[in-house]
């Protein structure tokens, strides 16, 4: 099981990885849009979840989203915001570009890791 | 819907900073009042703040305080922090901080929008202004760490 962590914040990245290690999850990163993409199209088949930053540089997270989800290679690769847009309407926009899941920061990691086990929806492989 | 007061308003900024700590550090924080209201810390995250009223909210702390909070959020150690690692974890604290306030302005239908944070460091820094200015400054601390909040009105 692969993620795939796309946010600006090398610390979130950091937080994220301690999770994806107890998890026994492998995960690649990205510190922008651009380059989420660029490594989705070279290993796509590898990653299993992608966790979406919304508040970036070059791209926003909700754009990377729009692109992911209309890209025929990729476009049923779940993915899950990770952000401290907490708006109901930010949620609403997302779910509907296809987001399979939200979370606000700041999170536990207790939250992180069940929202990642709900993306997957294989908790017996953990 | 009428502005929130300057006082609701810290008071809003100054929970959602404790929260946020709170949350990603563990660490839980005693609230007082500064009465030096014009020093920052060694680091400080800012980030502006648009609406019925404006402002710039600004958090800081010194090195050793960040090193520590850096270390609880990551699981790795104090010594293995780095210099990168402590300056984007305040600009986060800065950005979760008014992400937080921000549910809870909308919550009340007060819109603000943010400007993405932004961080500095360097010595004996100080606020001047040629602007009357309202400012909210309040210490969060307990036996391990401080964190200064201020919001500035104008």
């Amino acid at each position: 099981m692969k993620l795939l962590v796309v946010d600006d914040s090398s610390i979130t990245r950091k937080i994220i990885k301690a999770v994806a290690d107890v998890l026994q999850m492998e995960m690649e990163e990205a510190q922008d849009g651009i380059e989420a993409l660029e490594i989705l199209s070279k290993k796509y088949e590898e990653i299993d979840l992608v966790l979406l930053d919304w508040n970036m540089p070059q791209m926003s997270g909700y754009e990377v989203l729009v692109e992911i989800k209309s890209n025929d290679k990729y476009k049923k690769l779940p993915v899950m915001m990770v952000t401290t847009e907490g708006q109901r309407s930010n949620i609403v926009a997302a779910v509907r570009a296809g987001a399979a899941n939200y979370l606000t920061k700041p999170f536990t990691v207790e939250e992180l890791e069940t929202k990642i086990i709900e993306c997957i929806g294989k908790e017996g492989e953990f | 819907m009428s502005a929130f007061s300057i006082d609701r308003i810290g008071f809003i900024f100054t929970d959602a900073l404790a929260e946020v700590v709170s949350i990603t550090s563990g660490f839980l924080l005693d609230i007082s009042s500064l009465e030096d209201d014009s020093d920052f810390n060694e680091m400080v995250g800012f980030m502006s703040l648009n609406g019925k009223n404006q402002g710039i909210v600004f958090i800081s702390a010194e090195e050793a305080t960040m090193r520590v909070i850096c270390s609880f959020m990551t699981g790795i150690s104090k010594d293995e922090v780095t210099r990168n690692d402590i300056e984007d974890a305040l600009c986060e604290l800065v950005n979760m901080t008014a992400g937080n306030a921000k549910l809870r302005f909308n919550e009340a239908e007060q819109i603000y929008t943010l400007s993405p944070p932004f961080f500095i460091r360097g010595k004996d820094m100080s606020i001047t202004t040629k602007k009357r200015v309202s400012i909210i400054s309040r210490v969060l601390k307990n036996e391990e760490i401080s964190i200064k909040l201020k919001v500035v009105f104008y």
